[in-house]
């Protein structure tokens, strides 16, 4: 019973761990932007979700219907004025000086937020916070359950779009080949730019989940290094092995309190991450094998 | 420009800024008055540690205001009211930064007194310098006795450390009568040197005062998931948790409680329920939680009152944070050494601060020969929205609620 | 390999202040800032070897910084002289890199980098749950504490970790190494034996992050034991060399003494926002200087991968 209990929060991290990652895999992963601001994003979508839920008692699941349309606005305002100039760059240049932009942005983004709302922690307490569904002896709590059920329509939802899509496949036809496709027909500008707005919204939607834990202004980098080692334990480009790499990093972190302490958990976590770039360096779901 | 004249710019650069940053008045003592007496430290504004920072902050500047609205402080040596000048620069919750901050204000403002800060890191990157520069130091928040065991003369620190937090929840516990009272502990070891110091002193109190430390499980600073410590408490059947975590674990934690339903009677995390919005964030759920008690608003101790409508009224509508009362005391506690130096010596002023005995906004502060203050042990608790003191030496607290199961409240 | 004689008259006129500096100083907090510059200089160039010149971008410096702070800290509060303690840092380092990096160069490109950056997150982890505290030095330690001893002391750690590069970088290995970065397949197939040259870069730039290591523990006071390992010490060398100019010997420099000066100005005047204002003349920089503020004359010349000036043509004839 034990067992399953720590299964539970296992799924649960994980899940939440594949939101977060989500847009930095398609802003990153598909459209070579290192945005290093992911995790700042989402915190400031966050804050959003906090305030909204203070002021009027949105839910944050509720207040998606706002967060993610204002969070796709940021995304396109955020590429137009510092993203777009290096569309046209060699892969290694763009992702290096998106990486410095991003890096500032962060900067600006946390002390903006630090100046506005004060550095205390912040979090969501809704009236089911701590409920569960109990079954037989298994208790799994709403939140967990609700951040399970978005993390799963969110990245299938955008797996689908991206596979089905006229859209989704020429931003595929795009982050494989920007000249070609270009030549192709395919609007790049317009598609980079909506693409990204795209990214800016799914952090909106890992921020509704991280408010209902904890946010402040600083929390942005951790969750961009935990992004980071998702997208590359997943496998650059992958989109559905977010999920199940998120899963599998989570339930790798709960269930190795067996072996070491809970102090431990973290580090756990990493060397199993280390062990599949050695032995399996395209990430477990990789598409393109090597470099 | 080509490389070269890089270079020639760098070493310019260089050179200039060497010149410019050492140049410091000679010596220290003054034969004319100088028009204010600096002061300060860093602080962290800005990064992982700007909430404590920012109240730190803003008690330092009310209790400036304060003695400069009463003309300064009296220095015999000019006999003459000199007001303050409060210097606080930002280290970006850096420890790295701490130390070139600290170092401009003793060799370029001549300081003859640091303040010390928010978080621990950067406070212990302070007292290193205080001690080698030999300009005394009066911290705000210190737990870790260990720091204070080093033999240094210059550092003090008028805050509950390790020792005195537990003490408090100890006395607090002990208050309730024997046929209620809580005696079986669960005590989460946060992987820090101010957790495994409290758990010294948790299982030494333990002992001596007839409880029982059933279980003990550690946990690091980065540990977002807590259910295996929840379940092994519950299956010990601890009443009494016991633990020092980070603010946003102190709210993980207790959220995960509520899923497992696990309810110990007393529940202490002496850091994280301290912070002055935490009823407000967690709501009906950090009911009957114990924490830290160095300073509330409402402590009637002399001065608080003239604080807490200033910081009302410089602050409308902002909750005041417990810093901003230790960071007051911490202040007057300098104006009151300084006063009784009678010259602006950083000798004379570090002996006299081993010598106060005074009595502050958090209370009556006297040192020990460490340098470690000799404060009330206060505990406080939420209760239903309000943060009460249910424990403290000098006047009658409300009494120690103790929690009922998650499914009665 | 023809340099000017203006070069060395230049430099040695750099150090020659550099060396008489503190003499004509009074002020501690000149020093301690120098003492940071220099600090950051040598992490910077030392990671620009790996990851400018050779290619190799390494996210996980922290890991031997902390290592190196580690052991000389060690050493010296139990007796050895620092004059060995903060060398043995860099042998520490080094043998980190033997253990951990070498087969880790196995990997290309962002999975090196993902990779180093697992290894840091972990020492900072572990350091931190079996050191939890914190390092004192002891009484003799901090009577005798010299701020002009540690800046000479970080001097001679940045001088010879520059000459080395320098030397390195301009030498056949430098070559090697850059060959390796700029397309390792067809290195490989004119000959170049890349997991050596690698193995070289990685090697000096461990060392001497492990030697600044050593100064760090000289430096401070009293500190956490897990500080050094903190994974900002991972990510501010690599913002310095890209903001400087990847792959260039001037670039770290010049990035250093911007990002450093900077910050320590703006902490001064700015208060609250100045990290604000910090990030937006970051965000600026990088518009306007997109290869880093010293490749503006390079970006006029078009020449891509960066060399040393005017050592193109000159390289190309001495073959």
């Amino acid at each position: 019973m034990e067992f399953a209990q720590f299964l539970t929060y296992g799924i649960i991290n994980g899940a939440i761990y594949a939101l977060v990652a989500i847009g930095l895999a398609l802003i990153m992963g598909i459209m070579g932007i290192f945005n290093l601001a992911q995790g700042s994003l989402a915190m400031l979508a966050a804050y959003a979700s906090f305030f909204l839920f203070q002021r009027w008692g949105l839910d944050p699941f509720l207040s998606l219907a706002l967060t993610m349309p204002a969070g796709f606005l940021c995304g396109l305002l955020l590429h137009k004025g510092l993203f777009e100039w290096m569309s046209g760059y060699a892969p290694g240049q763009k992702l290096r000086n998106s990486m410095l932009v991003a890096f500032g942005l962060v900067l600006v983004i946390e002390n903006i937020a630090t100046v506005l709302w004060t550095a205390n922690e912040r979090c969501v307490t809704t009236a089911y916070s701590g409920a569960v569904v109990s079954v037989e002896g298994l208790r799994v709590p709403y939140t967990g359950l609700a951040a399970v059920g978005l993390s799963m329509v969110v990245i299938f939802g955008l797996h689908f779009f991206l596979k089905r899509t006229l859209f989704g496949k020429s931003l595929w036809a795009i982050s494989q080949d920007h000249q070609t496709a270009n030549l192709m027909g395919i609007n790049v500008r317009r598609t980079t730019l909506i693409s990204f707005g795209l990214g800016v919204a799914l952090s909106a939607a890992a921020g509704a989940v991280i408010s209902l834990y904890t946010v402040s202004p600083a929390v942005g980098l951790d969750w961009t290094n935990k992004a980071l080692i998702l997208v590359v334990l997943a496998g650059v480009g992958s989109i559905k092995g977010i999920f199940y790499s998120g899963l599998l990093l989570g339930i790798v972190e709960v269930l190795s309190v067996y072996f070491v302490g809970v102090h431990y958990t973290g580090v756990a976590g990493l060397v199993i991450f280390i062990l599949v770039l050695m032995f399996r360096p395209q990430g477990l779901f990789g598409k393109r094998a090597g470099a | 420009m080509t490389k070269k004249g890089f270079l020639i710019s760098a070493v310019a650069l260089l050179f200039a800024t060497g010149l410019l940053l050492s140049h410091g008045p000679g010596g220290f003592a003054q034969s004319s008055p100088p028009k204010t007496i600096k002061v300060g430290g860093a602080v962290s504004l800005t990064g992982k540690y700007a909430a404590g920072g920012v109240d730190v902050a803003d008690g330092y500047r009310i209790a400036v205001k304060h003695i400069n609205d009463a003309g300064g402080i009296m220095v015999k040596e000019y006999g003459e009211k000199i007001p303050l000048e409060l210097l606080l620069y930002d280290d970006e919750s850096d420890p790295s930064k701490t130390v070139t901050r600290l170092e401009k204000l003793y060799s370029v403002d001549n300081v003859p007194v640091y303040l010390g800060e928010f978080a621990s890191d950067m406070n212990i990157a302070g007292l290193g310098i205080a001690e080698k520069n030999k300009v005394p130091w009066i911290g705000v928040t210190m737990a870790v006795e260990n720091a204070f065991n080093q033999g240094f003369r210059y550092t003090f620190a008028p805050c509950m450390f390790s020792f005195m937090e537990v003490g408090s929840m100890f006395d607090a516990l002990d208050t309730i009568s024997k046929d209620k009272r809580p005696i079986k502990i669960a005590n989460f070891e946060l992987q820090v040197d101010w957790g495994k110091e409290c758990t010294k002193y948790v299982n030494k109190l333990a002992a001596e005062r007839g409880y029982k430390v059933v279980l003990e499980q550690k946990y690091a600073p980065d540990t977002k998931d807590f259910s295996s410590l929840i379940l092994a408490a519950k299956a010990a059947g601890a009443d009494v948790l016991f633990s020092v975590p980070t603010p946003p674990q102190s709210m993980a934690i207790i959220k995960q409680m509520k899923e497992l339903d696990y309810a110990p009677k007393a529940t202490c995390f002496i850091r994280g329920p301290d912070l002055s919005n935490y009823w407000q964030v967690m709501g009906k759920d950090a009911n009957y939680i114990l924490t830290c008690g160095e300073w509330t608003p409402d402590m009637p101790y002399p001065g608080n009152k003239k604080l807490v409508d200033d910081y009302k009224a410089q602050h409308p509508g902002k909750l005041i944070g417990m810093q901003v009362g230790t960071a007051y005391g911490a202040v007057q506690i300098l104006a009151d050494s300084i006063t009784r130096a009678g010259k602006l010596d950083r000798e004379a002023i570090r002996n006299a601060i081993a010598a106060t005995d005074l009595k502050t906004v958090r209370g009556r502060v006297t040192f020990d020969k460490r340098g470690i203050g000799n404060v009330p042990w206060s505990l406080c608790q939420w209760q239903n929205g309000k943060l009460e003191v249910v424990r403290n030496p000098d006047f009658k607290t409300t009494p120690v609620l103790l929690a009922p199961p998650w499914g009665q409240r | 390999m023809a340099i000017e004689s203006k070069w060395y008259a230049l430099t040695g006129a750099a150090l020659a202040v550099a060396v008489l500096l503190p003499l004509g100083m009074h002020g501690q907090y000149g020093l301690s800032i120098l003492c940071m510059l220099f600090l950051y200089i040598t992490l910077s160039q030392s990671w620009n070897i790996l990851g400018g010149y050779a290619g190799q971008v390494n996210v996980g410096q922290a890991a031997f910084f902390g290592v190196g702070a580690l052991t000389t800290r060690l050493l010296w509060l139990h007796g050895t002289p620092f004059p060995l303690a903060i060398p043995a840092g860099g042998i520490a380092s080094v043998v980190l890199a033997v253990v951990v990096g070498f087969p880790a160069l196995r990997l290309r490109g962002h999975y090196f980098a993902i990779g180093t950056l697992a290894v840091a997150w972990i020492a900072h982890i572990t350091v931190g749950n079996l050191f939890p505290g914190i390092s004192f030095l002891t009484g003799r330690h901090v009577a005798t504490y010299s701020l002009v001893l540690r800046y000479y002391v970080f001097l001679v750690i940045m001088v010879a970790a520059l000459t080395t590069i320098y030397l390195t970088v301009n030498s056949r290995i430098g070559l090697g190494v850059e060959a390796t970065r700029d397309d390792e397949d067809a290195a490989q197939t004119v000959g170049v034996n890349i997991v050596k040259y690698k193995i070289i870069a990685f090697a000096i730039s461990s060392f001497f992050v492990g030697l600044a290591g050593g100064g760090f523990a000289f430096f401070n006071a009293s500190y956490y034991w897990y500080l050094p390992f903190g994974l900002m010490w991972c990510f501010e060398p690599i913002l310095i060399v890209f903001i400087g100019g990847v792959g260039t010997f001037v670039g770290p420099i010049v990035g250093s003494l911007c990002y450093v000066a900077l910050k320590e100005i703006f902490a001064f005047t700015l208060g609250e926002i100045n990290i604000l204002i910090f990030g937006v003349v970051f965000i600026l920089t990088i518009l306007f200087f997109p290869r880093g503020i010293v490749g503006l004359p390079a970006a006029l010349h078009h020449a891509w991968p960066r060399r040393l000036h005017g050592e193109v043509g000159e390289r190309a004839n001495v073959r």
